[in-house]
């Protein structure tokens, strides 16, 4: 096969090649447009480049559009097979040419049991078994440059296609590449496939890698991975002008918005637009039941179609709502969503391995037959709609940074059902029993022994460990660093993350630093031991004693000198400590001639008298202890039995003074005597592995515990009362 | 059935003559059981000293862990929920402790009532009845009759109520259709298996009406056989006025726990979330008592139902 290679460099474009770019860019029906809400690099967009509001509801192009495809798409619904065909515009904005180009093949990570994936992930993902005989592949038929046929000389390994270049692609070149291929569905498992007439049309077309170089320009190549056991997709953003072909009955659900339909022969032809996304997924079945509802927002209305089961309408509304919390508090957090709509799929019990998914502008949620007080169903939809920020837009790579996509979306979901359940109960409310997203990630990821640091990439993590690591530790370490700024602190923090890197590639250290920067704070003391490191996080408080100050015995000196007082007693205790200890002393010496006595210990009866007189002082101890390695400041609360209290801030600096003394002990000289002692009383560390021995009482409560045994005998008893039926 | 049945006396020949009817069996029964309170106290106490004991590793798991813990309060108010989980969660050695002391009590509980069935069925009994004790008789009669009451209540276990059991799986399966169990919402099934739910909870009460109608038969004649005694038993609950009074306690039976469960959610709440400790339990144990009561105008009516017709 001959091996030309037909590109565009934007410093020498040859005629020919930019004619046809512009003939293709004209049939799309792009033309450039900058946007304030527009990256630098879009910006920055040659002149004739894509740019195109159809599908967004700010002015275009919101991104550099890297890869644009224009793609057509049959399904063949009895073989579960779709064929494609169309053209790829591809941008090389780095600083270096490259002379190969690698793809994507995502639905080859089902081809057979040894793929990358399969091996990764055991042919389960999720709890989901990948079904016998369930294989599916993407062949790559044709790939032509300039028109020339170039597919004899792609090197397929696993899930990537490699395609050695005869000529290199410049820096800013474009070029055209015409695709052809077929995917083979595989049957329902890891977010893809079919199950009946239920198709999951997803990662089913060649998807070029990302290119790029290293900060200082030194090192370019694509960064391209296989497809991994426990995470998802990585690519660029674009323009797609996609048209499916499927039999009339079928109702589809897709990326972006739908701008034309035709019908002929028993099938239709849908084509769907969208811009500044990076990729596209679509979802046919004639048995989806529709549900449109819209959002609101500052930049005005989002239109939501629900794509539900039959028989399910009445759940249409808790989608919406999910989808509705996520949009407002998108806004809030991050930025306005600025695309048009936003489909969510809900597919069927057998195809339930396809739920749980994002994709741009289209999410899927899952069938749920619990009860309405286990609100996953919100939680899902939130969670799933919030990734149209992170990685959609602001586009982390989730097999190198997973926790930048879906730890930031976890932190995302519990503050947007925060935001739609005010009861507090965001993950769980039945009877009188109430859970929310903080408790249920905590749960979590107190579950799993911490032995990977945060940034470990996810496919060097078992399935259990991925989740717990990447999802709920990183929520736990984001609402810990959330309670230490302040909410207000924390959203310009997360914003200005958001602002930054959308459209752009972040990766852990780009997070760190906008934080930090965002907040008018450094934050590396925080970062560096949450996220690089396995420190735990545990404090706790270890001891309260109490003690009566005796009167004076031994041998004394009359009269008495001055106290000398311990370095630990504060100036509020000082006035009243001297007064207590002069008064014993001068009691001690009363008719007493100058000179050494030695006293007796007061009698029981002298205690008395004393403690009739004046109730004497408690010479307290508190000792707080730091368990874990992890350093945090926190608050230590001591109450006294007078309902006097004392607060002090165990600082980030005093720990870090000497970091291996783990304890701080606090004592006290006042007429009441510690009641209890708590550190981090209102949570505020919520990475913290244990709270309930965040506090101690210097005297055991019963009554709680009697509550609570009461409670749990009385079940018992009824079960019993009924046996006896 | 090759096995002939001896001639009971206890058993109507003439439908017609089950006189009196459910209602009447029904005000007898609670008769019955007004003028028992020992019985009930009896029932009561050991239900609570039963549940007393079979929770005290719990007692003392909840002592160690959360005695001196200030976020015990929380958590016993309800404010923190979180907390249990992680108290479950963190003590797995005293979980299966809890667990298993629970576990024995309700084995032992449930065979010590199979034991003394045949003693507060024959309590129950009108005093005009052969098989009736004074409340001193019922220890001795129930010591008397328990190998033949546990001999009924396993056979019962085995041909009646794993069936039933079985069954109404079979039918809560057919009713929400086994493969679309994942497809259905909770409201509908929830509606799908309600009334599958009370129709067994009706035949559980009605299998327990027959269970105590053999155990008549068996304390009326100790020359019976357990299988001869569970046949008399369906016999008898095949007679017309039977069968009605026997539908007639089963549905009171139900809705009355029913309504008793309800009862005690509601009063509990509050004084559960305020630590209005005594109250709570002086409320849970009224209706345990309630409880004990309803059981036995069920055993009570049964024993006037099996009585024979004049």
């Amino acid at each position: 096969m001959r091996s030309v290679l037909h590109h565009t460099p934007t410093h020498a474009p040859p005629f020919a090649s930019r004619f046809a770019s512009r003939v293709l860019l004209a049939a799309l029906g792009l033309s450039v447009l900058v946007s304030p809400f527009g990256s630098p690099e879009a910006q920055a967009s040659p002149s004739g480049w894509p740019s195109d509001t159809v599908a967004l509801r700010v002015a275009g192009p919101l991104s550099p559009r890297t890869a644009s495809y224009r793609l057509k798409a049959r399904l063949d619904e009895k073989t579960h097979e779709v064929k494609g065909e169309g053209t790829l515009i591809w941008r090389n904005l780095e600083r270096k040419e490259t002379s190969e180009l690698v793809f994507n093949l995502y639905q080859n990570g089902f081809k057979h049991h040894a793929t990358t994936f399969i091996r990764e992930a055991g042919a389960q993902l999720r709890g989901d078994e990948m079904p016998e005989h369930g294989f599916g592949a993407i062949d790559v038929t044709s790939i032509k440059i300039g028109g020339v046929e170039q597919v004899g000389k792609a090197q397929v390994i696993d899930s990537l296609l490699k395609l050695k270049l005869d000529t290199p692609v410049g820096p800013g070149s474009v070029v055209e590449i015409e695709l052809g291929f077929t995917t083979k569905l595989p049957k329902v498992f890891a977010r893809s496939g079919y199950a009946d007439d239920f198709h999951a049309v997803t990662q089913w077309f060649p998807k070029i890698a990302v290119f790029e170089c290293s900060k200082d320009g030194a090192t370019c190549g694509f960064r391209a991975h296989q497809y991994h056991g426990f995470t998802e997709f990585f690519s660029d953003h674009g323009s797609y002008e996609v048209t499916v072909d499927v039999p009339e009955p079928f109702v589809v659900g897709a990326t972006g918005i739908q701008v034309a339909e035709q019908k002929a022969s028993g099938r239709k032809q849908l084509t769907f637009r969208a811009d500044d996304v990076r990729d596209f997924a679509w979802f046919a079945d004639p048995k989806f039941v529709e549900h449109r509802a819209r959002a609101s927002d500052q930049l005005g209305d989002v239109e939501i179609r629900v794509l539900n089961r039959p028989g399910l309408s009445s759940l249409d509304e808790r989608h919406v709502n999910g989808v509705r919390a996520a949009i407002l508090e998108g806004e809030h957090r991050y930025f306005s969503y600025p695309y048009k709509n936003v489909t969510v799929i809900v597919p069927p019990r057998q195809g339930n391995g396809a739920g749980g998914m994002e994709y741009p502008t289209l999410i899927t949620s899952f069938l749920s037959p619990l009860p309405d007080g286990i609100r996953i169903i919100e939680s899902v939809d939130a969670h799933e709609f919030g990734h149209q920020w992170v990685p959609m837009m602001i586009n982390s790579d989730e097999v190198e940074d997973a926790w930048l996509d879906e730890g930031i979306n976890q932190t995302f979901t519990a503050w947007a059902m925060d935001r739609l359940f005010t009861d507090g109960c965001s993950s769980v409310k039945i009877a009188n029993f109430c859970l929310n997203d903080r408790d249920t990630d905590w749960m979590s990821a107190r579950g799993v022994l911490r032995r990977m640091p945060l940034s470990t990439q996810s496919r060097r993590l078992s399935g259990r460990t991925y989740g717990s690591l990447t999802y709920a530790y990183t929520s736990l370490m984001m609402r810990s660093l959330e309670n230490y700024l302040g909410e207000e602190r924390m959203r310009r923090a997360l914003r200005h993350y958001a602002e930054r890197y959308r459209f752009h590639r972040p990766r852990q250290a780009d997070f760190m630093a906008a934080m930090s920067e965002g907040a008018g704070e450094d934050l590396s003391w925080y970062f560096q031991q949450a996220v690089n490191t396995t420190r735990v996080a545990d404090y706790d408080v270890l001891q309260i004693e109490n003690q009566k100050h005796e009167l004076a015995y031994g041998l004394w000196e009359c009269p008495p000198k001055p106290p000398v007082l311990p370095d630990h007693v504060t100036e509020a205790e000082r006035a009243e400590w001297t007064r207590h200890i002069t008064e014993s002393n001068e009691a001690a010496c009363a008719g007493k001639p100058a000179g050494r006595h030695e006293l007796n210990p007061p009698s029981e009866k002298e205690k008395k008298a004393a403690k009739n007189k004046d109730k004497p002082p408690m010479d307290s101890v508190v000792v707080v202890r730091r368990r874990g390695e992890l350093i945090y400041p926190v608050d230590i609360v001591v109450k006294f039995e007078d309902g006097s209290q004392f607060s002090q801030v165990w600082s980030v600096a005093e720990q870090s003074a000497q970091p291996e003394e783990r304890m701080k002990t606090l004592r006290f000289f006042r007429r009441a005597a510690v009641e209890r002692a708590e550190v981090d009383p209102q949570i505020k560390l919520a990475l913290d592995e244990k709270r309930l021995n965040n506090g101690l009482l210097a005297k055991p409560n019963m009554r709680p515990v009697t509550r609570l045994f009461l409670t749990f005998q009385s079940w018992v008893q009824t079960a019993l009362d009924l046996i006896s039926l | 059935m090759s096995e002939r049945l001896p001639n009971q006396t206890s058993v109507p020949t003439n439908p017609s003559d089950s006189e009196p009817g459910g209602f009447a069996s029904l005000h007898k029964g609670l008769n019955r059981v007004i003028e028992s309170p020992r019985l009930l106290l009896g029932l009561w106490l050991l239900s609570l000293f039963t549940g007393l004991l079979a929770t005290l590793p719990a007692r003392a798991m909840l002592r160690d862990v959360l005695a001196l813990r200030p976020l015990a309060e929380r958590i016993a108010k309800g404010e923190y929920d979180v907390g249990l989980l992680e108290l479950m969660n963190d003590n797995p050695a005293a979980m299966a402790a809890v667990t298993s002391a629970v576990m024995v009590a309700v084995l032992g509980f449930f065979a010590l009532h199979a034991v003394i069935a045949g003693g507060v069925l024959s309590r129950l009994s009108p005093t005009s009845s052969a098989r009736y004790v004074p409340a001193g008789g019922l220890l001795g009669r129930a010591v008397e009759s328990s190998g033949a009451m546990i001999k009924l209540e396993l056979l019962f276990g085995f041909a009646v109520r794993t069936p039933l059991l079985l069954f109404g799986a079979a039918v809560a399966g057919f009713a929400i259709g086994w493969s679309k169990v994942g497809e259905l919402s909770w409201q509908s099934l929830t509606s799908r298996l309600a009334p599958v739910i009370v129709l067994f909870l009706l035949l559980w009460s009605v299998a327990s009406i027959w269970l105590n109608l053999a155990r008549l038969q068996r304390l009326d004649d100790d020359k019976l056989s357990t299988w001869q005694a569970f046949l008399l038993g369906v016999r008898q609950l095949g007679q017309r006025q039977v069968l009605f009074g026997a539908l007639l306690v089963a549905v009171l039976g139900v809705i009355g726990h029913g309504g008793l469960f309800f009862l005690g959610r509601m009063l509990t709440v509050g004084l559960d979330a305020k630590l209005l400790i005594l109250a709570a339990f002086a409320v849970r144990q009224g209706l345990s008592i309630l409880r004990n009561a309803l059981s036995l105008l069920v055993m009570a009516t049964t024993c006037e139902l099996a009585e024979p017709k004049s």
